[in-house]
């Protein structure tokens, strides 16, 4: 009798233990309450435009001559693709709490800003940077494709260390704003304009090969192998190269070349 | 095997509890009106530069709209406050309320109003410099502003702190709650309605000191309420304020507004309190796929509480936000949301608003040319129902606060004027003399009305509504009501309900049709009743003493002379007096004439019929009176018109021989008392109570009956001569006329005698006007300390109504003893 008990409590709990499971790893579902139709629908969005894939480069583009030395090359295409190299270093130019951090990922063989780290991912206009190479490196072309959906500047830096380098920033043509094509030496954060032209930026969609040369005291930047912006400045001797551009998403940028000038 | 089945039962119960478990409370469905909010326009706050969360409120008393943000670059920063008016599109340039020192994106300020009082504006901003929460307060809706003060200091990173101050129904402050993030957790603090004597920092929730998200969210509402909604491990929470508690034990238990599960996440929310207390809570959901990379999908909501930790939640939007979903509330009860919609990574905001009534204008969708982000919204009522929304609008090299007004077509469905068509011309405010009153009402703009509900003197929903014509055709129910209000209320043809608004007109009812459409009192009466005799007669003074003018008193439906005093008194006429006319008896013009304030004059006596001369006896005539709204009603009154004659023929008849008058016994007083033995009077026209001039009187009995004698006369003359104290007064100082003295020496007092049957006593004064016969030159009145006991002769003489006295003169004697008793007055002596 006494183990017949015994052997019924066993089976509750070990029931009881069974139901828990089977409550627990059951998919959770969302409330008739929360799925209620909306008051206001509206249709998905339709699919973003596959991105085009990146023309040829014109043969005597910055950075692509074959006299010059490479001193760093990616194509993004380690891990098929979808793996960052790591010799690129993430960084926001300002303070920001870890949600707002930005955010780049590797896809589809080119690296792309991708909004913030945060749980939500959302778009944020930080400056940031994708930068590689020495704190020794001085004189060089950096040069890279970029192609924006949704963001609002692309560009370039040289010469980084911390917070200081020199940009070279292109604004998408529907901000109202200008000049839209600028080159500027950052020291600690504050912005200095070297030199700018009001003439167009970008259009969306699209993509634009651009580079970047500091030598010695010269800076220079193109824009699918014309030169747009050139400038004097020997505030800055050494640094890294990198890519530039806001932690808004969708900008992204493939085959970047560092090379002596 | 029973046992077995037990256990399988069990399981089942279980499984399906686990179906069932809570969850949030399903509303009905809202329906969507065919109303659209249209934009006014937008406009960037001036000097605007590089912000981020910055902040509108409403001053719903003045239709001003409060903003603020932190401003500046490199480090240099301003705490910018702007205000402008409703209906505006742009902002003027800002106050600085103080530096704010660190990133303009991490400093953050708000701005608040006090529900019941919201000419008090509050603000709080941080310098990220000295980790210093900074608090100013208005008290004139923003236009100064008192010293700033630091209600919080210190922490590792402070963020975006949030204010509310409650208030409550008399008009007197609450305490001020700061509420801010640092950066894992939220804290708050609360201090005085001055900012001062704050508490410290407190955790907003014990529970979750850490992964907080974004920005807490404060709301205010009608007797001190006060809410924070804020984010935690990606779950909605809301903490109510306890208004039975004070200081940090009223922010009651926290409670889960939208928690996070294995699918959803929710993030950015905001708090709105609505006129009725109704507490609301917007946020964003978002799909865990974003984390693992898939697509970039949520919604909207909002929840409104029913109770405590109950929450009836709404979906608004399957398409989530880019940041904050703003929701506010106006003085109607609407509900405002302004949000970033994150569609397709387009740069689009949204407006729409909830009507009291739970339905909802269609949306609002436009475009920015720029990177948008973090909607904030208010709302006010005045000329239209407003909607001001704000966000972060982003161009390379800076960001500015860039602000939306919004306003709805077809909402507010008021009446813009209300007219009235049967007013007297020229009148202000309009003035009716119809039964009923008549008019145009003419919509708000934007507003197509399906149904007018017009009311007079009362908002009453229940009242029916009729379909949409734009006149109206009320009858007046109460005629004598002076002031009286037309009340509109319409419903728009895409509205299922009445806009909550009424609109009122104001007018003057001064109906024709009345039951007494002129509110006056007209009286005629003896012209000697108060001496009121000019221009006609001179005045007589002191009252009474004139033999030949009788009594000053009298009936007030006889005259002795060709006069009558008339005054006519306004008692609450809607327009007032303006004229009268005197008629004859066969209603044609005697005399007219016009009333300012009341009117009080000497007229002649109308004849008794026209063309004819008034001679003695009853006339009857007319009073006409009008009023300013031009109605009139006519007052029949009589007068009995009985002069003296010229033989005295006039005069009352005082038989002697069948009249007996004694005095009191009491010789130690100087008020005596007459005692009427028997008196005998008749008269020719006059009979107590036949007189009195009330409206339709009519008169049965004229020539008055003589039947009664204690009805012949309205009372007796008196008049008192000293004789001095020898014994032989009498004989030394014979009855007058003596010694060269008349009855013109004595000084006559009339004394009405209401009920002349035997036994009754009139009472009066010896020493009033008494003629010192024992004076070497007799004069009337004694001196003042002079003794004067001894003997008194009292002269009585009979009145008729109309003032009259006998030929007759009934005299006795009496004595007034030493030790005699003066009339005196003792007054309290009150000592300070």
């Amino acid at each position: 009798m006494k183990s017949q008990r015994l052997s019924l409590i066993l089976a509750g709990v070990l029931s009881a233990a069974l139901i828990a499971l089977l409550v627990l790893s059951a998919p959770q579902q969302r409330s008739i309450a929360e799925e209620q139709a909306p008051i206001f629908y509206q249709p998905p969005p339709p699919p973003t435009p596959t991105v085009a894939p990146l023309p040829s480069p014109p043969a005597g583009l910055a950075g692509t001559q074959e006299g010059n030395t490479i001193l760093f090359a990616d194509s993004f295409d380690i891990g098929g693709g979808n793996q960052l190299n790591p010799a690129w270093e993430i960084v926001d130019v300002a303070f920001v709490l870890p949600e707002d951090r930005a955010a780049w990922v590797v896809r589809d063989g080119r690296l792309t800003q991708n909004g913030t780290a945060g749980p939500t991912g959302d778009p944020r206009p930080n400056e940031t940077l994708a930068v590689t190479g020495e704190d020794d490196w001085t004189d060089y072309t950096i040069s890279a494709w970029f192609y924006d959906q949704f963001n609002a500047a692309a560009g370039l830096v040289a010469r980084r260390q911390g917070s200081s380098f020199y940009r070279f920033m292109i604004i998408a043509n529907d901000y109202p704003i200008a000049p839209r094509v600028i080159l500027e030496r950052v020291v600690d954060g504050e912005a200095t304009v070297l030199a700018s032209r009001d003439i167009a930026g970008y259009d969306r969609m699209r993509w634009y090969r651009i580079s970047m040369t500091v030598n010695g005291s010269r800076i220079s930047a193109t824009i699918d192998g014309a030169t747009v912006l050139e400038a004097t400045d020997s505030t800055l001797a050494s640094g890294q190269a990198g890519l530039f551009t806001y932690a808004l998403g969708g900008m992204l940028f493939d085959d970047v070349r560092i090379t002596t000038p | 095997m029973l046992r077995i089945f037990n256990f399988v039962l069990i399981f089942m119960l279980l499984v399906s509890a686990n179906v069932a478990l809570p969850s949030p409370l399903a509303r009905a469905q809202p329906v969507i009106t065919s109303v659209d909010p249209e934009l006014v326009g937008t406009s960037d706050l001036p000097r605007s530069r590089n912000t981020k969360y910055g902040e509108l409120a409403a001053s719903w008393n003045t239709n001003t709209v409060h903003a603020i943000a932190v401003n500046g670059d490199n480090r240099r920063n301003d705490t910018f406050y702007w205000r402008k008016q409703d209906s505006s599109l742009t902002f003027p340039d800002p106050v600085d309320l103080g530096d704010a020192g660190g990133q303009t994106d991490y400093t953050g300020a708000d701005v608040a109003t006090a529900w019941h009082n919201q000419n008090v504006v509050v603000a709080v901003w941080l310098d990220q410099d000295t980790d210093r929460i900074y608090f100013r307060r208005s008290d004139n809706g923003g236009q100064t502003w008192g010293s700033p003060r630091i209600v919080h200091q210190g922490g590792g990173f402070p963020v975006t702190p949030k204010v509310g101050i409650r208030s409550f129904s008399d008009g007197q402050l609450g305490e001020v709650v700061v509420t801010w993030r640092d950066p894992e957790a939220f804290y708050f603090t609360i201090c005085n309605a001055q900012g001062e004597g704050c508490i410290g920092r407190q955790y907003l929730d014990g529970d979750n000191r850490e992964k907080a998200y974004g920005q807490a969210a404060i709301a205010v509402g009608p007797n001190g309420a006060l809410g924070i909604a804020y984010v935690t491990s990606a779950t909605v929470y809301a903490r109510i304020w306890d208004a039975t508690r004070t200081g940090a034990a009223a922010l009651a238990t926290r409670e889960t507004v939208a928690a996070q599960n294995s699918l959803d996440r929710y993030f950015d929310t905001t708090m709105a309190i609505d006129p009725k207390g109704a507490i609301f809570v917007a946020y964003r959901r978002l799909d865990r796929k974003l984390e693992t990379g898939g697509a970039d999908q949520g919604n909207i909501f909002f929840s409104e509480r029913k109770g405590s930790n109950s929450w009836a939640r709404s979906r608004i939007s399957n398409i989530q936000s880019r940041g904050t979903v703003a929701i506010a509330t106006d003085q109607s009860g609407s509900l405002h949301f302004f949000w970033v919609s994150a569609k397709d990574r387009a740069n689009e905001y949204v407006y729409t608003k909830r009507l009291p009534d739970g339905n909802f204008t269609n949306l609002f969708t436009g475009s920015s040319p720029v990177f948008i982000a973090n909607g904030m919204v208010a709302g006010t009522v005045s000329d239209w129902a407003y909607g001001h929304g704000a966000l972060e609008a982003f161009v390379p090299g800076g960001q500015v606060m860039r602000y939306y007004l919004f306003r709805t077509l077809g909402d507010n469905c008021v009446a813009q004027t209300i007219t009235i068509g049967n007013a007297l011309p020229g009148t202000n405010p309009p003035v009716v003399r119809d039964p009923t009153v008549v008019g145009t009402i003419s919509p708000s703009a934007g507003c197509t009305p399906a149904e007018q509900r017009v009311v007079l003197n009362a908002q009453d929903t229940s009242q029916p509504a009729t379909s949409w014509t734009g006149v109206y055709n009320i009858p007046i129910a109460d005629l004598e009501q002076c002031v009286q209000t037309i009340n509109v209320q319409l419903r728009a043809n895409n509205r299922s309900q009445f806009d909550s608004q009424w609109r009122s007109l104001t007018f003057i009812a001064d109906p024709s049709a009345a039951g007494t459409p002129v509110d006056s009192a007209v009286e005629v009466m003896n012209p000697k009743m108060f001496g009121l005799i000019p221009p006609v007669f001179s005045p007589i003074a002191p009252a009474g003493d004139l033999f030949s003018e009788g009594a000053s008193t009298g009936d007030p439906g006889y005259t002795r002379v060709s006069q009558m005093f008339m005054r006519i008194a306004d008692i609450g006429d809607c327009t007032g007096l303006s004229a009268y006319n005197v008629l004859y008896n066969n209603d044609t013009l005697f005399h007219n004439g016009t009333i300012t304030g009341t009117f009080a004059s000497n007229l002649p006596l109308p004849p008794q019929a026209p063309s004819t001369a008034l001679v003695s006896g009853e006339t009857l005539f007319k009073v006409q009176v009008f009023d300013r709204a031009g109605n009139s009603f006519t007052f029949p009154r009589r007068m009995v018109y009985d002069p003296p004659g010229d033989s005295g023929e006039g005069r009352p008849v005082m038989n002697l021989s069948s009249t007996s008058l004694t005095t009191d016994t009491n010789t130690l007083t100087i008020l005596r008392e007459l005692i009427i033995n028997t008196i005998v009077v008749t008269d020719n026209l006059y009979r107590r109570g036949e007189s009195v001039p009330l409206r339709g009187y009519n008169n049965l009995q004229t020539p008055p009956n003589t039947s009664d004698p204690t009805k012949q006369f309205w009372g007796l003359w008196i008049a008192v001569e000293y004789l001095g104290k020898g014994a032989n007064a009498e004989s030394q100082y014979p009855q007058l006329p003596n010694g060269g003295l008349t009855f013109q020496n004595l000084r006559w007092q009339p004394v009405e005698v209401p009920n002349a049957t035997a036994g009754a006593r009139v009472r009066f004064n010896l020493f009033d006007g008494v003629l010192d016969r024992t004076a070497s030159s007799p004069t009337n009145g004694f001196g003042p300390d002079l003794t004067k006991d001894g003997t008194y002769r009292v002269y009585v003489k009979a009145l008729d109504g109309a003032g009259n006295a006998s030929d007759a003169t009934y005299v006795t004697t009496l004595r007034l003893d030493p030790g005699y008793e003066v009339v005196t007055i003792r007054l309290p002596i009150i000592s300070r």
